[in-house]
C-alpha cells in the first residue's frame, strides 16, 4: 500500500516579513506547491493522498480557495483524498471542509475522534478532525484500532516530546505522546502540525512543503509511505516546495562604503535567486552610510530580499574615544557607563559621534 | 613626548632626508618650494602613520596627492620620539602599503610596541598622547589658515573653542551635533500633530489605517464565513423542501393511481349492476307524483263546517243606528273646579276682613320725637346742688384775716394762674379727658407749690395757701351749681320755643300720648294693606273663573255660580252621549270578522270540490272504477304503496348510470384499466429511493393537495432564498482587502512606526547625552581656559590685559581690559587676539594631552600676516611655551630667521634653513635638430 502524505501547508497565511506584492505571490507558490504534491501522487501511483491537517487558514481564507482546493482534488480523482482538519482548519460550519463542492474522491474526517476509511481491503486509515481552534483531546486517547487489518492513524496533533524541537511559541494542540500510537493499535501515524519535520519510528511529522519563513531547516516536503501488510514500511521525502527562503550571512566588516557592502553582498549571493534574508554582519567603517538604494541594485535579481542589520557594527575605536577630554569623549564614557540596552547603546553611540562628525545620516540601520 | 628626528625615506620632493629637532623651539626657515609644507606632513605622517583600511577618506585622498612622493619612491618617513616616561621610540610608516608600520621601543631592544598605539589599522604616536592623527592635527599643528579664521571671524575664537572642546577641533562642536541631531529629528521623525507630514505622523496614521483595514477585512471575512454557513443552511433546506416534496409527489402519485384503480373497479361494477330491466324512472315519477297530489289534495280540502251567530248584514244594520261620539268635556275640568274653589274662598276671606276693621288713629301736634320729649323733662329735673355755706363763710374770714397782714404780691400772680389752671382743669378735665384734668392740677400744683415756696419766705404764706384751697372748693361748688341751673333753663327754653309743657310732668305725659297714638295708627295702617290683598286675590280669582269658563264654550254671563252649573249640566249629557257611541268599533270589528268567515267557508268548498274531481282523474287515470272520493282516496293509496318499491329501483338504475358516466367521462372500461395501470407504475418510479411508510402515511393523510401546493411553493421559495444568498456571498467574495494583506499591510506599519519611535527614542537619548556631556566638559574646561590665559595674558601683554573669563555655556571668552571692563576676546585688536588664540591652543592642547605627556606644537607660517612686532610677540610667546614642550615654527619670514638667530639659545632650540632645491637641468632632445 502506497501513500504520499503531506501536511502543514497554510493557505492563505500570512507573511508579515514581506511586501505586498511578494506575499501574495508566496500564497500563490504554496497553491502551486499543492499542484505539485498532487503531480507526485499521480507520478508515484499511490494508494491514497493524505493530508495531516492545516491545510488552509480558516481565519484568512479568500473565496476562491475552496474552488481551488475542490478542483485541485477533483484532478486526482478517482485517487482517494483524505483530509483530517487541524487547529487551523478546524471543521466548523464555515469552514471550507463544510461548504465545498468535493468531489467523491475527497474524504473529509468529520468527527474529533477517530474514524476509520477503508482505502482498500486490509488498509484502514484511522482518522480525525479538529472541530475547534483550540482544546481538542487527545485522538488516541481510549482508542483502539479494530480492523483487523493494516491500521493507520492520521490526525493533526502534538507529540509532547516534539515540542522541544519546535520554534518558541509552537502551541500544542490534541497533545499525546508516541507510546499511544501503538498501544492503539495502530501502526503508524500520520501527523501535521509540527512544522519541523520528525521521522519518528511509529508517526511522521512531513514538515511545511513550501517554506512559510526564513531559515527553515530540514527536509521538509510530502512524504512517501510504502507500507507492506506486516506492518513494515519505508519513508522517502519528496521535495515539492516552489520557493525558496533562505538566510544568507554576508561578512561586512571593514566596509567603509556602500558600494563596499554592494560588492560582498553579492559576491555571497553568487547568482541566487528567489527570497532570501541577507545578514550584514561584521564592524564597519565609521563613514559608512548605508545606501539601501544601492544594495538593491545588487539583489536586483532575487525575487524579494530582506537585510537584517542587526549583526553590523560600527567600529568605533570607543576605547580611545572615551579617554579623550572633549565632549565626544565624555558623550562616550557616558553611553558605555549608562544601563541601557546593548542595541540602544550602539544606536546613541553610533547617532552622537555621526552628529559631532557633522553627519546627517543620523539613523543607524 | 618630543619629537628629536624625522627621516624621510621618501616624502613628496624629498628622498632620504632627516631632520633633527630641538628639545625645545625649532625654528625652520625656508622660502617658498623649499619644502616646508613637507617636512610639516611628513612630520605629521612619521609621528601619527595614515589609516589602514578599505576605503579611503577625502582628506586621506588629498594628503595622499599632494605628498606621495614625487619620483615614485617608495613612500615612507620614521620618527624617533622621546616619551616622558623616557622611552626612545623609533616610528616606521610604510605610507604606500601600510604594511610595514611599526614602532619600537630603541631601549629594549627594537621590541614592538605598535600594539600600545595601533589606530585605524597602523600605529599613532598621538596616541600615547591620548589623541589621534585627527584630532592631533587639529590640535598639535597650527597652521597659517587656522590663524587667519580667527582674525576674520569674530566668531572663529568661540567656534574654535567649542570645536575643540567637542572633538578635539577634529570634527564639529557640539552644538552644531545637537543641531543636527535637532533637524533629524524634525525631518525624519517630526511630530505626532494631525496636520504632520512627518514620518512620524505618517506612520501613526499609516498603522492606524492598518489596523481599521484589518478590522474590516476581519468583518468582512466574518460576515462572508456567516453568509457562507447562511447558504449551507438554505441550500440545505433547499434539499429538505426538494425532498419533501418528492415525498409528497410520490404521495400523490399513491393517492391517484389508488383512485385511479378504485374508479375503474366501480365502473365494472356499475356497468354489471346496469344489465337487465330498464325502468323509465321519469314515467313512474310523474304517475307517482300524480296519484300523491290528488291524495294530499283530497286530505287538504275536506268539507266546510256551517257558520253561527248574526250574518254581517245584521251587523251592518246594528252600526248604521249607532249616534255619532259627542264634542266637549264629558266632565266637567278641572281649570273650572278650582276657579270656582278659588273664586269663593277669595269672597268669604275677604267679606271675613270687612268685619274685623280698627278705628282711625288722632294725631297729635308735636314735632318732637318720644325720646326728645323725655331727654327734656330729665333735664328739667335735674337737682341743683347746693353750695356749703361753711367754704364761705371760711372764705371771708380768711379775706379778713389777710387784708390784715402785708402782700408779697410775687406769688399772687402764681397762686392766680394757679387757680386759674386750676379751674380750667376741671372744667377741661370734665368735658375732655381725665389726662387733662391730671396735666392741668398737677401745673397747678406746681405753681402753687412755686408760690408756696415763695410765700413760705413771707408771713402771710400759711394764710394764702388755705386761701387757695378755700377757693378752689367753692369754686368747684360754684360751678357744679351754676352747671345744674343751666342745664335746666335750657331745657325750658327748649320746651317753650316748641309750645310744650314747661314742667316735666307735662312733657312726660305728652310723651306717653304720642306713643299711644303712634300704635293706634299703625294697626290701622296694617289691616288696610291685609284688605287690599284680600281684595285683590277676589278679584284675580274671579278673573281666572270667566276665563276657564270662556275657555269651556259658555258665552257672556254675570253670575259665576249659575254659570258653573250650567256648565256641570251640559257636561253630564255629554258623557251619555259618549257611552253609547262607544259600541261602534267593536260592532265594526265583528262585521269584519263575519265577512272574512264567510269567505273562508265558501273559499272551502270549493277546494273540497275540485278534490274530488282530482281524485276521480287519478283514478282513472291509473285504470281503477270510478267511486264516491273516500273509495277512490283509499284505492289510490293501495296503488301508491304498490309503486314503492319500482321508484325506488327505478332511482338506483339513474345513479348508477349516472355515477358510470361521470367515471367513464368518455372512456371506456378498458381506457379506466389501462390508466390504473399507468397510474400505478408512475407511483413504482416516483416512490423508488423513498421511505416507503412515509409516502403511504401521507397518499392517506387528508389536504395532500394543498400540501403539495405548499411544498412546491416551499422549494420555489427555497431556491429564491438560496439565490439571493449566493448573489449575497458571491459580492462578498469581491471584497478587495485580504486578511492575510491586511495583516502584512499592519506588520509592515507598525515595523515602520516602531523604526520611527526607536529613531526618536535614539535621537532624544543622544541629545540628552550629548547635552549634558557638552555641559559637563565645558564646565570643565573653561577653568582651565580661564587659568592658562589668566597665567599667561599679563606676560604676552605686557600687563594689559590681567585676568580672562571664559563662559562654560558657550565657551566665549573675554578679557578684562585695563579700566577694568571685561571685553569679548574676538573684539579686542588683532596681535591679542592672536596671542590669546596661541594661547588658547596651548591650553588646548595641554588639556587634552593625556596627564604625564606634553604635546609637541607645529606652527606654519602663522606670522606671515602680522607686522615685525606683532611677529616678535608671537615668536616670544612661542619661546615661553617651548620652556614646557617641544615647539616647531616653520617660516618663510627672515624676520622669523633673525629673531630665532638672535633669541634661541642652541642648548635647547635650533635654527634650521630649508634650501630650495636646485632646478634639474633641461635636456633637449637632439634626436629633433
Amino acid at each position: 500500500m502506497r501513500l504520499l502524505h503531506f501536511a502543514d501547508l497554510h493557505l492563505d497565511t500570512a507573511f508579515s516579513w514581506a511586501q505586498a506584492s511578494v506575499a501574495s505571490g508566496h500564497r500563490q507558490a504554496i497553491r502551486a506547491t499543492l499542484r505539485r504534491i498532487c503531480e507526485v501522487a499521480r507520478e508515484e501511483r499511490v494508494d491514497a493522498l493524505t493530508c495531516g491537517g492545516d491545510l488552509y487558514e480558516q481565519e484568512r481564507y479568500t473565496a476562491d480557495t475552496a474552488e481551488f482546493l475542490a478542483s485541485t482534488f477533483a484532478d486526482v480523482h478517482p485517487l482517494p483524498v483524505l483530509l483530517a482538519p487541524g487547529n487551523h482548519d478546524w471543521l466548523g460550519p464555515s469552514s471550507i471542509y463544510a461548504t465545498a463542492r468535493w468531489s467523491p474522491n475527497v474524504h473529509v474526517f468529520q468527527d474529533d475522534h477517530l474514524e476509520p476509511f477503508e482505502v482498500r481491503a486490509g488498509v484502514t486509515v484511522w482518522g480525525a478532525s479538529h472541530r475547534a481552534p483550540a482544546n481538542t483531546d487527545d485522538f488516541l486517547h481510549d482508542f483502539h484500532a479494530r480492523s483487523g487489518g493494516l491500521d493507520l492513524g492520521l490526525f493533526h496533533g502534538s507529540e509532547r516530546s516534539g515540542l522541544l524541537q519546535q520554534p518558541q511559541g509552537k502551541e500544542p494542540h490534541a497533545g499525546f505522546s508516541a507510546y499511544e500510537i501503538s498501544a492503539a493499535g495502530l501502526v503508524h501515524a500520520l501527523l501535521g502540525h509540527y512544522h519541523a519535520p520528525i521521522d519518528g519510528v511509529d508517526y511522521t511529522y512531513p514538515g511545511n512543503p513550501e517554506p512559510l519563513s526564513f531559515g527553515e531547516d530540514g527536509d521538509r516536503g510530502a512524504v512517501l509511505f510504502d507500507f507492506a501488510q506486516d506492518g513494515t514500511f519505508t519513508r522517502r521525502r519528496i521535495r515539492v516546495a516552489q520557493s525558496a527562503l533562505d538566510v544568507i550571512d554576508v561578512d561586512v566588516s571593514g566596509s567603509a562604503s556602500s558600494q563596499d557592502v554592494c560588492d560582498r553582498v553579492a559576491a555571497a549571493l553568487g547568482g541566487y535567486k528567489g527570497i532570501a534574508r541577507v545578514c550584514l554582519r561584521g564592524e564597519v567603517e565609521p563613514s559608512l552610510s548605508l545606501d539601501f538604494a544601492v544594495l538593491h541594485y545588487a539583489t536586483k535579481d532575487l525575487d524579494f530580499v530582506q537585510f537584517d542589520t542587526q549583526g553590523m557594527r560600527t567600529a568605533y575605536d570607543l576605547e580611545a574615544i572615551r579617554a579623550e577630554k572633549t565632549v565626544r569623549g565624555q558623550f562616550v564614557l557616558d553611553v558605555l557607563d549608562a544601563p541601557l540596552e546593548a542595541d540602544e547603546r550602539h544606536r546613541v553611540l553610533v547617532t552622537g559621534l555621526r552628529a559631532l562628525g557633522g553627519r546627517a545620516d543620523l539613523e543607524v540601520i | 613626548m618630543r619629537i628629536k628626528r624625522v627621516r624621510i625615506g621618501a616624502f613628496g620632493p624629498f628622498s632620504e632626508k632627516v631632520l633633527e629637532l630641538a628639545p625645545g623651539m625649532t625654528v625652520i626657515v625656508g622660502e617658498n618650494e623649499s619644502g616646508k609644507s613637507s617636512w610639516h606632513a611628513a612630520i605629521y605622517a612619521a609621528l601619527c602613520g595614515m589609516r589602514r583600511g578599505a576605503g579611503r577618506r577625502s582628506e586621506d585622498r588629498d594628503f595622499i596627492e599632494r605628498h606621495r612622493p614625487w619620483d615614485g619612491d617608495s613612500w615612507s618617513v620614521e620618527s624617533t620620539l622621546e616619551l616622558s616616561d623616557g622611552r626612545e621610540i623609533e616610528l616606521t610608516n610604510d605610507l604606500d602599503g601600510r604594511v610595514d608600520c611599526r614602532a619600537v621601543d630603541l631601549g629594549l631592544g627594537r621590541r614592538d610596541v605598535s600594539s600600545e598605539i595601533m589606530f585605524e589599522g597602523s600605529p599613532d604616536a598621538s596616541r600615547w598622547l591620548g589623541l589621534d592623527r585627527r584630532t592631533f592635527l587639529a590640535t598639535a599643528c597650527v597652521n597659517q589658515a587656522d590663524v587667519l579664521f580667527v582674525l576674520d571671524n569674530a566668531s572663529a575664537l568661540q567656534e574654535h573653542l567649542q570645536r575643540a572642546a567637542a572633538t578635539a577641533g577634529a570634527d564639529e562642536t557640539a552644538a552644531r551635533g545637537l543641531a543636527l541631531i535637532d533637524d533629524f529629528q524634525r525631518e525624519h521623525v517630526g511630530l505626532d500633530r494631525a496636520n504632520s507630514v512627518k514620518p512620524l505622523r505618517r506612520a501613526v496614521v499609516r498603522e492606524a489605517d492598518a489596523e481599521r483595514s484589518l478590522e474590516a477585512a476581519n468583518r468582512a471575512h466574518d460576515k462572508y464565513l456567516v453568509q457562507l454557513e447562511t447558504v449551507e443552511r438554505l441550500e440545505s433546506e433547499v434539499g429538505a423542501a426538494k425532498r419533501q416534496l418528492d415525498v409528497l409527489t410520490a404521495a400523490a402519485a399513491v393517492r391517484d393511481a389508488a383512485r385511479a384503480s378504485t374508479k375503474a373497479e366501480r365502473a365494472r361494477m356499475l356497468t354489471g349492476e346496469l344489465e337487465g330491466e330498464q325502468i323509465e324512472l321519469e314515467a313512474v315519477q310523474r304517475a307517482t307524483d300524480r296519484v300523491s297530489g290528488a291524495i294530499a289534495a283530497w286530505n287538504a280540502a275536506p268539507a266546510p263546517e256551517p257558520l253561527v251567530g248574526p250574518s254581517s248584514a245584521d251587523l251592518q244594520r246594528e252600526l248604521s243606528a249607532l249616534p255619532a261620539a259627542p264634542i266637549g268635556d264629558l266632565l266637567p275640568a278641572r281649570a273650572v273646579i278650582d276657579g270656582d274653589t278659588a273664586w269663593r274662598a277669595a269672597r268669604r276671606a275677604l267679606e271675613a276682613h270687612s268685619v274685623a276693621a280698627p278705628p282711625q288713629a288722632q294725631p297729635v301736634a308735636t314735632s318732637l320725637s318720644i325720646a326728645e320729649l323725655r331727654e327734656l323733662a330729665r333735664d328739667m329735673s335735674v337737682a341743683v346742688p347746693v353750695v356749703d355755706p361753711e367754704l364761705e363763710q371760711t372764705h371771708e374770714e380768711l379775706e379778713r384775716r389777710l387784708a390784715a397782714l402785708p402782700e408779697r404780691r410775687v406769688s399772687i400772680p402764681l397762686l392766680v394762674a394757679a387757680a386759674a389752671i386750676s379751674a380750667l382743669s376741671v372744667g377741661a378735665g370734665l368735658l375732655t379727658t381725665p389726662v387733662a384734668l391730671i396735666v392741668g392740677l398737677l401745673l397747678g400744683a406746681g405753681l402753687v407749690m412755686l408760690a408756696v415756696r415763695n410765700t413760705l419766705r413771707d408771713a402771710r404764706a400759711p394764710l394764702l395757701v388755705r386761701l387757695l384751697d378755700n377757693e378752689s372748693q367753692l369754686g368747684q361748688s360754684r360751678l357744679a351749681a351754676d352747671g345744674a341751673r343751666n342745664t335746666i333753663s335750657a331745657a325750658k327754653a327748649t320746651a317753650a320755643a316748641a309750645g310744650l309743657p314747661s314742667e316735666p310732668t307735662g312733657l312726660m305725659a305728652l310723651a306717653e300720648e304720642v306713643e299711644r297714638v303712634t300704635g293706634v295708627a299703625e294697626r290701622r295702617r296694617q289691616w288696610e294693606a291685609a284688605y287690599a290683598e284680600h281684595e285683590r286675590a277676589a278679584q284675580n280669582a274671579a278673573s281666572d273663573l270667566r276665563a276657564a269658563l270662556t275657555d269651556r264654550g259658555l258665552g257672556a254671563f254675570t253670575d259665576f255660580a249659575n254659570a258653573v252649573n250650567e256648565y256641570r249640566t251640559v257636561c253630564a249629557a255629554r258623557a251619555r252621549l259618549a257611552e253609547q257611541a262607544s259600541r261602534r268599533p267593536q260592532l265594526e270589528r265583528e262585521l269584519e270578522t263575519r265577512r272574512h268567515a264567510e269567505a273562508a267557508a265558501e273559499a272551502a268548498r270549493r277546494r273540497h270540490e275540485a278534490a274530488k274531481q282530482g281524485l276521480a282523474q287519478a283514478a282513472q287515470e291509473q285504470g281503477l272504477a270510478p267511486a264516491v272520493a273516500t273509495t277512490t282516496a283509499a284505492a289510490l293509496l293501495e296503488w301508491q304503496e304498490a309503486n314503492r318499491e319500482r321508484l325506488a329501483r327505478g332511482e338506483r338504475q339513474a345513479r348508477a348510470r349516472g355515477e358510470l358516466d361521470s367515471l367513464l367521462a368518455g372512456s371506456t372500461l378498458a381506457q379506466l384499466a389501462n390508466e390504473a395501470e399507468e397510474a400505478r407504475r408512475h407511483t413504482e418510479a416516483t416512490s423508488a429511493d423513498l421511505p416507503r411508510d412515509q409516502v403511504e402515511a401521507r397518499a392517506a393523510a387528508a389536504g395532500l393537495d394543498a400540501e403539495l401546493a405548499n411544498a412546491r411553493a416551499d422549494v420555489a421559495s427555497a431556491h429564491v432564498a438560496a439565490a439571493a444568498a449566493r448573489g449575497e456571498l458571491k459580492q462578498l467574495s469581491g471584497a478587495s482587502a485580504t486578511v492575510s494583506g491586511a495583516e502584512e499591510e499592519l506588520a509592515a506599519a507598525r515595523g515602520e512606526l516602531e523604526r520611527v519611535r526607536r529613531l526618536e527614542a535614539t535621537l532624544s537619548r543622544t541629545h540628552e547625552f550629548l547635552e549634558r556631556a557638552q555641559e559637563r566638559v565645558h564646565r570643565d574646561i573653561a577653568p582651565v581656559l580661564e587659568q592658562t590665559l589668566d597665567e599667561w595674558l599679563p606676560r604676552v601683554t605686557g600687563g594689559r590685559y590681567t585676568d580672562a573669563s571664559v563662559d562654560p555655556e558657550v565657551l566665549g571668552v573675554k578679557v578684562k581690559d585695563p579700566a577694568g571692563n571685561f571685553r569679548d576676546a574676538g573684539l579686542l585688536s588683532q596681535g591679542t587676539l592672536e596671542q590669546i588664540y596661541l594661547l588658547l591652543r596651548m591650553a588646548l592642547v595641554k588639556h587634552l594631552t593625556k596627564p604625564g605627556e606634553t604635546s609637541p606644537l607645529i606652527f606654519d607660517d602663522v606670522t606671515v600676516q602680522t607686522d615685525s612686532s606683532r611677529t616678535v610677540a608671537i615668536l616670544d610667546l612661542l619661546q615661553e611655551i617651548s620652556r614646557e614642550r617641544q615647539v616647531i615654527v616653520f617660516s618663510q619670514e627672515e624676520d622669523v630667521r633673525r629673531w630665532a638667530e638672535d633669541r634661541l639659545d642652541r642648548e635647547n632650540n635650533a635654527t634650521l634653513k630649508l634650501e630650495v632645491p636646485p632646478l634639474a637641468p633641461i635636456i633637449h632632445d637632439q634626436s629633433s635638430n
